[in-house]
């Protein structure tokens, strides 16, 4: 028994000293730092699926030097952004994770705090370039080594995703996929394109847009642009500014977070191209023409699966809607409705699908939609859970009317079709009544109609 | 207008002597109005100056300090407007009708509320009352335009017919043919009722016929019959169309229970529908009816 402990204690006295001297942490700086400003200083943190817990520090020169670096393999680097505070940012153990669970790959963490880290935004612009070149010397340098270029994909996040363009930039377009998660906005609006990143840093770029209206780039800069949520205010952030700094960083950081999302494929987040997110949440965009016979892109880390329909559109713009907890994912219904109402009706619709004794509600309220006789009106509706299989709807239709007659809408047909499972059946519902502020429930019927 | 400078007059008197006080001014004008219409006596004057006083005693307990000057005005004002009186003829009486209507209307009536203020008020309620009724007559008289409809004007014969499964146990004692019979008409008012009660078809239904077979399983056939106005192209190709009336069908059959202690069950999904293209009536359903089962093997 005591030398069971006494094992116990030295392999754990052993793991201690080994992890102190064998890992390379990333740079924490402390406030005053940060206050005070700091030298740019470039350093490459090396993890693998060997040490996904302990990062290695590459060297710029003798990168053959460390043995766990494969440069057969893909190598993914992820470059941070902005940092005020100079702490380290929260998600690196996350991506670095569930990247490795992606393949067998190099994953470096490119570690530039000492440049980003800085009260003073303009300095940690102005090093943007300097991190650049410091990158793209070292990508230099692997190509001599006999890495292919193709294989090389960096992820920058705000500011880092700017490095990225730069850096893709200097390497004239042919790294195989940049991907910018809410690129920095502010001193790059408004830019040329070569002072910023753009669709000719890379082969492929993919870019999520979470915080366009403060400090994410309002525009596309990619071959696909992801605007989660319209790609301003994301749910579940604060409204107002008594949450503190949450108030300012939480739209700006769930784009890293719906990545890792994408990346764990707890559910895969469909989005759907279209000209803004009004007309997506109108259900004018539900039908991916163009990427037939594949469906929708996905958001993520698995969107290169669409790559080659992507770089023949040229610049694509997708829309989605999000929850405001991970797994973040909707699940989107198309909802077609015909009425026979003589004139024109106006109102919000809102829906339930129930499942047992569960319970998931889509108001479509972000305008009053048009219903005309005889003629389609198109909902998209919106769930925060999938619920299956559907056992009951409730339907209410609401026009905001707060005085005058209670108007009642007369339905010919419903038909409900789940636009992220096509191997589910669409569901229908035939003559029916809806009278203001009353709800109305029903069965929903399979739509094929095999015995007419 | 006299009135105005006689006012203005005895404002210049007042302000001289009470320091611009409206109050003054005011009741001296109702004080000479008083006193000037022509069926006061002279003996009745100091009684209309002090009933005016109690009239107005909150405003008297305002003005203490000035008050015997108030009288001595307002007994200057009574005499000199019956000066006038005497002297002006009956066509001028009209002057001293706008000018009581301007007392009228400047009078306090409630609570410093003037006359004139009252009924601006007054309007006011009465505009917004009038807002509110008409707005919940309309609510309360409102007639859906979808629920009225002319009977006479569905003139254009619709037919559908087709086929369904029964689930029904025959009793092999009583004869098929009463059996038969029975279940028809069951199955007529069923139909009758499920498209009578539709809110989309219901107007437009007409009739339906049955009629029930033992052929292996029970199957009964049916026609439907619907009446259309002139004018139903539209309604051919969505209210009345084969889809619909199908579904409404199937819908309602898809609603029951397959293990209620319903006598006459039937499987959704044996229900078949075809677009009838022929017009006639009963009798010519019968006819069909007969034809088609001697068609059958």
């Amino acid at each position: 028994m005591l030398l069971w402990w006494f094992l116990r204690l030295t392999g754990f006295i052993m793991l201690c000293k080994g992890k102190a001297s064998k890992c390379d942490d990333f740079t924490d700086l402390d406030f005053h730092e940060s206050f005070m400003g700091t030298n740019l200083n470039v350093k490459l943190l090396l993890f693998t699926r060997a040490n996904l817990d302990c990062g290695q520090e590459l060297s710029h020169l003798n990168l053959m030097d460390q043995p766990l670096f494969h440069l057969g393999h893909t190598t993914t680097f992820v470059i941070h952004g902005y940092r005020p505070t100079g702490a380290p940012p929260v998600w690196v153990g996350h991506v670095v994770n569930l990247l490795a669970a992606q393949g067998d790959m190099n994953i470096l963490v490119v570690d530039w705090n000492r440049g980003a880290a800085n009260l003073n935004y303009y300095t940690a612009v102005a090093n943007t370039r300097k991190a650049a070149e410091n990158i793209t010397a070292f990508i230099h340098n692997m190509q001599e080594k006999g890495a292919m270029l193709s294989s090389i994909h960096l992820i920058g996040v705000s500011l880092g995703a700017h490095v990225a363009g730069f850096v893709g930039a200097l390497l004239k377009g042919k790294i195989g996929r940049i991907t910018a998660l809410d690129p920095a906005g502010p001193l790059f609006s408004g830019t040329p394109p070569e002072e910023r990143l753009d669709p000719t840093d890379a082969q492929f770029v993919d870019v999520l847009h979470t915080d366009i209206d403060a400090f994410g780039y309002r525009g596309p800069l990619g071959h696909i642009d992801f605007y989660a949520n319209g790609g301003a205010d994301q749910p579940g952030c604060p409204k107002t500014i008594f949450s503190g700094k949450s108030y300012f960083v939480c739209d700006h950081q769930r784009s890293v977070f719906l990545y890792l999302c994408s990346l764990n494929q707890t559910c895969n987040i469909t989005a759907y191209p279209c000209s803004s997110y009004h007309d997506f949440l109108d259900g004018r965009c539900l039908q991916c023409e163009s990427f037939k016979p594949a469906s929708c892109p996905i958001l993520g880390y698995h969107v290169s699966e669409w790559r080659d329909s992507l770089l023949r559109l040229g610049q694509t713009k997708a829309y989605f809607s999000t929850t405001s907890e991970s797994p973040y994912c909707k699940m989107n219904y198309k909802v077609d409705i015909v009425t026979w109402n003589q004139y024109m009706r106006w109102g919000i619709v809102i829906i339930k699908l129930h499942s047992g004794r569960r319970v998931v509600e889509a108001k479509i309220d972000h305008k009053l939609s048009k219903f005309e006789q005889y003629t389609a009106t198109r909902l998209l509706a919106q769930f925060d859970e999938d619920l299956n299989p559907v056992q009951k709807i409730t339907l209410c239709f609401v026009t905001g009317n707060v005085i005058g007659p209670r108007y009642k809408m007369r339905l010919l047909h419903i038909r409900l079709t789940p636009l992220e499972r096509p191997d589910r059946p669409q569901l229908c519902r035939y003559d029916m009544i809806l009278e203001e502020n009353m709800e109305v429930s029903f069965r929903p019927m399979a739509c094929d109609e095999p015995h007419i | 207008m006299n009135g105005d400078i006689e006012l203005e007059n005895f404002r210049l008197e007042t302000d001289g002597l009470f320091d611009n006080n409206n109050s003054q001014n005011e009741r001296a004008v109702k004080d000479q109005i008083t006193g000037g219409y022509g069926d006061k006596s002279f003996h009745n004057r100091h009684e209309a100056a002090e009933d005016s006083h109690l009239l107005v005693a909150d405003e008297d307990s305002r003005v203490q300090s000035t008050q015997l000057g108030s009288k001595v005005m307002g007994q200057d004002s009574i005499s000199i407007s019956l000066q006038e009186s005497s002297l002006y003829t009956q066509a001028e009486t009209g002057r001293h009708g706008r000018q009581g209507l301007l007392w009228y209307l400047n009078k306090e009536v409630v609570w410093r509320l003037t006359l004139w203020m009252v009924i601006a008020l007054c309007l006011l309620v009465v505009i917004v009352v009038v807002i509110i009724l008409s707005l919940v007559l309309y609510s309360v008289l409102y007639v859906d335009e979808d629920d009225t409809f002319d009977h006479k004007s569905l003139v254009v014969p619709r037919f559908y017919s087709g086929s369904m499964r029964l689930n029904f146990t025959t009793d092999l004692l009583s004869p098929w043919e009463n059996q038969s019979l029975a279940l028809s008409t069951q199955l007529e008012e069923k139909i009758s009722n499920l498209y009578s009660a539709s809110p989309a078809l219901g107007r437009y239904f007409s009739s339906v016929s049955t009629s029930a077979f033992r052929n292996g399983s029970i199957t009964a056939y049916y026609w439907l019959k619907f009446l259309m106005p002139l004018e139903h192209e539209q309604l051919v190709r969505y209210t009345l169309s084969q889809e619909m009336v199908y579904n409404v069908l199937y819908q309602h059959l898809y609603d029951q229970e397959p293990d209620s202690d319903q006598l006459l069950y039937i499987d959704p999904a044996t229900v078949y529908m075809e677009i009838g293209n022929r017009t006639g009536n009963d009798q010519g359903n019968l006819t069909l009816l007969e034809n088609t089962t001697q068609a059958r093997p």
